[in-house]
């Protein structure tokens, strides 16, 4: 009895290792389990032995049983599963389904990226007037009536002194009426100048200005911070350069150098061979300007300090051509 | 302004590379854009700031050079410090010369040479004024412009036998007119500065001389004029004249009154040597006083200012080398102002010349103590960010488009001249006019990449619009909202075209998502949209935004054959209202049964009026209701449509038993029976 059961233990071990399918584990199964099968049989010798032997026999038999009934099952879930993959084929090369991808104009993420380096440096962003009054565009920035240091802003005029702002420095003045130093903020917005439309000047861009007036307001501090942002925004390994310059609502004045992102300072054409490229005005705010503004020039010092939007993204991406951010080609839009 | 190399070398000793040196003036805020060589010589191409019209002028660019580079300026004996010149008695010159309009013009001198002989100028001195970027004339001309470039001083030498009777410098009376050496008329209106004789105007006081006194190869004698008219004046002349000249650059932004007569009596020792003219009587008249000021620096400031030390030594040397006067006192410096920096008017002028001189190179690097702000953005900021973001996430692309635009793209549109913003002094007409809706610009992005082929638009712009009410100026941000063409085609779906229910959607998930939940959809007539197509969002009885089809009129007047669905939010009608604050609701803890109902309705049954009464009779127990398909056709009558609604019942306490379910179910569908007359399939 007992070399019985082994030889049905390896038997079943060996067809079992070689059924590839529903059908041949079905026969497996009449072969073993069935009502006729080797177990069956074995049972029914059961009562030839002797009362010694019956239990210990009749207990292997019927863990064999179960064992036999466990295997199987096992194997059938296995060719389930393998007959199911041969049956759903796909073929995975054919192209994705995508959803329709939304995009943030070009500008607006040069402009958020702008933001929030600044705001990581403690700048606050505030807004101001399009159509501004005269005074906020010339006058209060120590920009005279008439006077040549106008010619760098023409200016779209509305009616009477109300015009198009043609700076973001008119913020400046419109936070600095409303609140009481310290100030520490940043200023985005569109601005317009009467400018014909060529690959490099539109008459409607955006700029974004900056301001911090405080007591001891130094203009290390204005190129400590401008330094800072400048190797956030394109690098830590770029330069900044502060060139003396002038503009009438700072003083000292400065036109901020970068050393150029594509030649890495070397020369090329987008630096026109200088190495450098211009990209911010700067400046201590003028005792003028706070004059204007009521502020105390012998208690307050400040910066100030102002850039190009599209200037930046134009460098920032490789764009040469100002007139794709307004044409909204989605071809275009699709890229950032 | 163009500057040659070798004419700089005449005032100070240098042998620097071209290259370095222009890179060290620029560094110092002279700023030389570009530099070439020519033969022999270099030209440099300097681009002078507005404040400095002391640096028009080739010795302004040497005292310069001799500041940054610490080295001896060198200048012709008629023009060096303190020098004076001889006037002669009124009486002994043989013409007079009045000013009747003092304002215009502070000073007017003029000198007789005789006997000049006029030729052509010997070659060195052709060569500057090449370099300076004109054409040599004759040698009495030339050698005004040469001692124009070089002094910065613009002059003028008449044909003293060419002048008739005596010489005023008037107002110019309206319509008067002149022919100017270019040989062009000019009409001159009474704003206009002018000299003239007892006859005609001979010149346009600062801009250009006139041709009938011009200076040619027969001229014997001449009268040099060198003045200081009043630069608004000169500059409004100019600009309407449309003329701008070497004289007229340098007189607009103020020339040195201490050089009038410097640089006039450099011209005739000039004209004596080259031209054999005998200096003749000269009058002076006006205002002869020139610019001064004395100014305390005081050094503890300066530090303070720049974030760097810079001793009083050093700051000495450098306002020395500027040509100030200095006077060192304890902790400060006293300097006087030299009469052509007139730019430098207090201690913070005197700072940035000594910051510029040392070197903002040697400024460090420092970071101010951050303020402290509570609050980084406005809330209308915050609110912007947010639909971007919602936006974008819904597979929206942003699109930024001009706010100028021609007036004929708001013609239909419903939109009122009278509230309409116009510059006036547009560049073209396609900028005349502030936009008053988005619209125009959405349709002309459409149109543009519908023409390159583009098959899916679903773009958005926030811009703001600009109207006019009573003088007052109204700048509104807007959200603007386009579909166009295919709304998804793969080759898995079916391809499938925007509709109204798109921007709808659009339009309720954002407002879903801002926290305003009770709005509703009303018909409405706009004139812009097709009148089948056209819907108002209400919020608290108010209208908050507006979308639709576009009307077909329209869209022809942008060439767009597509069907456009276009949607404005005015947001500043619900910043107020808006929450962006989420709060977390307890998910349902026991199952939901769902019965779905599928009624046949009146065509002017609408969709909200059956599901509101659903609603309404389900109360707590309704938690939701889909509609789930919408067929019109052979199996319903014409005037019917067959909708069908999957309805979720659930409580928040307990177990819905099925026979509770059907009665609300029964319920319901008979109060859609007896409300709206429905039937169900």
């Amino acid at each position: 009895m007992e070399e019985k059961i082994k030889e049905i233990k390896t038997s079943f071990q060996e067809e079992l290792k070689n059924a590839n399918d529903g059908n041949s584990l079905e026969s497996i199964r009449i072969k073993y389990l069935g009502r006729k099968g080797l177990i069956s049989e074995l049972m029914g010798k059961l009562p030839t032995l002797s009362a010694d032997k019956k239990p210990q026999a009749g207990r292997e038999l019927n863990i064999l049983k179960t064992q036999i009934q466990k295997e199987l099952e096992k194997k059938k879930s296995e060719l389930k599963d393998i007959s199911l993959d041969k049956k759903d084929t796909i073929d995975i090369t054919m192209p994705g389904v995508l959803p329709e991808e939304g995009k943030l104009h070009p500008i607006t993420k040069t402009c958020n990226e702008i933001n929030d380096i600044f705001i990581s440096l403690g700048f606050r962003i505030a807004e101001g007037p399009e159509i501004e009054k005269e005074f906020y565009n010339f006058e209060a920035l120590n920009i005279p009536l008439e006077h040549p240091s106008r010619d760098a802003f023409d200016t779209f005029y509305i009616k009477g002194d109300t015009l198009l702002r043609s700076h973001t420095s008119t913020v400046q003045i419109r936070i600095m009426e409303k609140t009481q130093p310290p100030i520490q903020a940043i200023m985005p917005g569109k601005v317009y100048r009467p400018d014909a439309v060529d690959a490099s000047h539109s008459f409607m861009f955006h700029q974004v200005e900056g301001l911090l007036v405080d007591k001891g307001v130094r203009f290390s501090d204005l190129k400590g911070v401008l330094d800072l942002f400048t190797k956030r925004m394109f690098g830590e390994r770029t330069k900044t350069r502060f060139r003396p310059s002038f503009f009438p609502f700072t003083e000292p004045s400065a036109e901020v150098d970068i050393s150029c992102i594509i030649c890495k300072g070397k020369g090329c054409r987008v630096c026109s061979h200088t190495g450098w490229l211009e990209i911010l005005g700067a400046g201590m705010v003028n005792p003028k300007v706070f004059e204007a503004v009521g502020y105390s020039p012998s208690k307050y010092t400040g910066f100030a300090f102002g850039m190009g939007v599209e200037r930046i993204a134009m460098l920032k991406y490789g764009i040469d051509d100002i007139r794709l951010f307004f044409e909204n080609d989605i071809r275009f839009l699709k890229q950032f | 302004m163009k500057v040659s190399y070798n004419w700089l070398k005449e005032y100070i000793d240098i042998t620097l590379d071209p290259g370095k040196l222009a890179h060290l003036l620029t560094m110092a805020g002279v700023n030389v854009a570009s530099w070439h060589r020519i033969e022999g010589d270099y030209i440099f191409e300097f681009e002078i700031t507005a404040n400095r019209p002391d640096c028009l002028s080739i010795i302004g660019i040497a005292r310069e050079i001799s500041a940054v580079l610490e080295k001896k300026l060198k200048v012709p004996k008629e023009i060096q410090k303190g020098r004076k010149i001889k006037l002669t008695n009124k009486e002994n010159l043989p013409i007079s010369v009045k000013i009747k309009d003092p304002d215009l013009c502070y000073r007017y001198s003029a000198r007789i040479i005789k006997d000049v002989e006029v030729k052509e100028s010997p070659d060195w001195l052709k060569e500057r004024i090449i370099s300076a970027g004109l054409r040599p004339v004759n040698n009495i001309v030339d050698i005004t412009n040469f001692v124009l470039f070089e002094t910065g001083q613009p002059m003028h030498a008449f044909d003293l036998d060419k002048i008739k009777g005596d010489i005023l410098i008037r107002r110019a009376k309206k319509g008067e007119k002149i022919i100017g050496i270019d040989s062009v008329p000019r009409a001159c209106d009474e704003d206009m500065l002018l000299i003239a004789d007892s006859e005609n105007p001979i010149a346009i006081a600062g801009v250009m001389g006139g041709l009938d006194t011009e200076v040619g190869n027969m001229t014997k004698n001449i009268l040099l004029e060198s003045a200081f008219f009043n630069p608004i004046s000169v500059r409004r002349t100019s600009r309407t004249l449309g003329l701008s000249s070497e004289s007229s650059y340098r007189f607009e932004r103020k020339i040195d009154n201490g050089m009038v007569l410097k640089a006039s009596e450099r011209v005739s020792d000039l004209i004596d040597m080259i031209a054999g003219g005998k200096k003749g009587p000269i009058i002076d008249i006006g205002n002869k006083k020139s610019y001064s000021k004395s100014i305390t620096l005081n050094l503890q400031k300066c530090e303070s200012l720049l974030g760097v030390s810079v001793t009083k030594k050093k700051a000495s040397k450098i306002l020395k080398s500027l040509e100030f006067d200095i006077n060192e006192k304890k902790g400060s410096i006293r300097a006087i102002v030299p009469s052509f920096r007139e730019d430098v008017k207090n201690e913070i002028d005197l700072t940035e010349e000594i910051a510029r001189i040392y070197g903002y190179e040697k400024i460090p690097l420092t970071i101010p103590r951050i303020v402290g702000n509570t609050s980084i953005k406005d809330f209308s900021d915050v609110v912007e960010d947010k639909i971007k973001q919602i936006l974008t996430r819904l597979g929206l692309k942003e699109i930024i488009t001009y706010s100028l635009i021609n007036k004929n793209r708001i013609n239909g549109l419903g939109i009122k001249d009278d509230i309409v913003v116009a510059l006036k002094n547009p560049l073209s007409i396609d900028q005349e006019i502030m936009r008053p809706t988005l619209l125009p610009g959405m349709l002309g992005v459409i149109s543009y990449n519908l023409n390159r082929r583009a098959k899916h638009l679903s773009l958005f712009e926030i811009g703001k619009m600009y109207t006019e009410k009573k003088h007052s100026y109204q700048e509104e941000v807007v959200l603007s909202l386009g579909l166009a063409g295919i709304k998804r085609e793969t080759w898995k779906v079916q391809k499938e075209e925007f509709d109204f229910f798109d921007v709808k959607g659009i339009f309720e998930t954002l407002l879903g998502e801002l926290g305003l939940d009770k709005i509703f959809f009303k018909r409405d007539k706009a004139e812009r949209f097709n009148s089948d197509v056209s819907a108002a969002i209400e919020y608290e009885g108010e209208i908050i935004a507006r979308l639709g089809e576009v009307n077909k009129k329209i869209l022809g007047s942008f060439d767009i054959e597509k069907k456009v669905f276009y949607g404005e939010l005015y947001i500043r009608k619900i910043l107020k209202k808006i929450n962006l604050n989420k709060r977390y609701l307890v998910l349902g803890r026991y199952p939901s049964v769902t019965r779905d109902i599928s009624v046949v309705a009146e065509k002017k049954v609408t969709s909200s009026a059956i599901t509101d009464i659903i609603n309404d009779i389900g109360k707590a127990l309704v938690k939701n209701v889909d509609l789930i398909d919408c067929y019109k056709g052979k199996q319903i009558s014409q005037e019917k449509r067959g909708l069908l609604y999957r309805i979720e019942y659930r409580s928040d306490e307990r177990t819905l038993e099925d026979a509770e379910v059907d009665k609300l179910h029964t319920l319901i569908k008979d109060a859609l029976t007896q409300k709206l007359g429905i039937s169900f399939r």
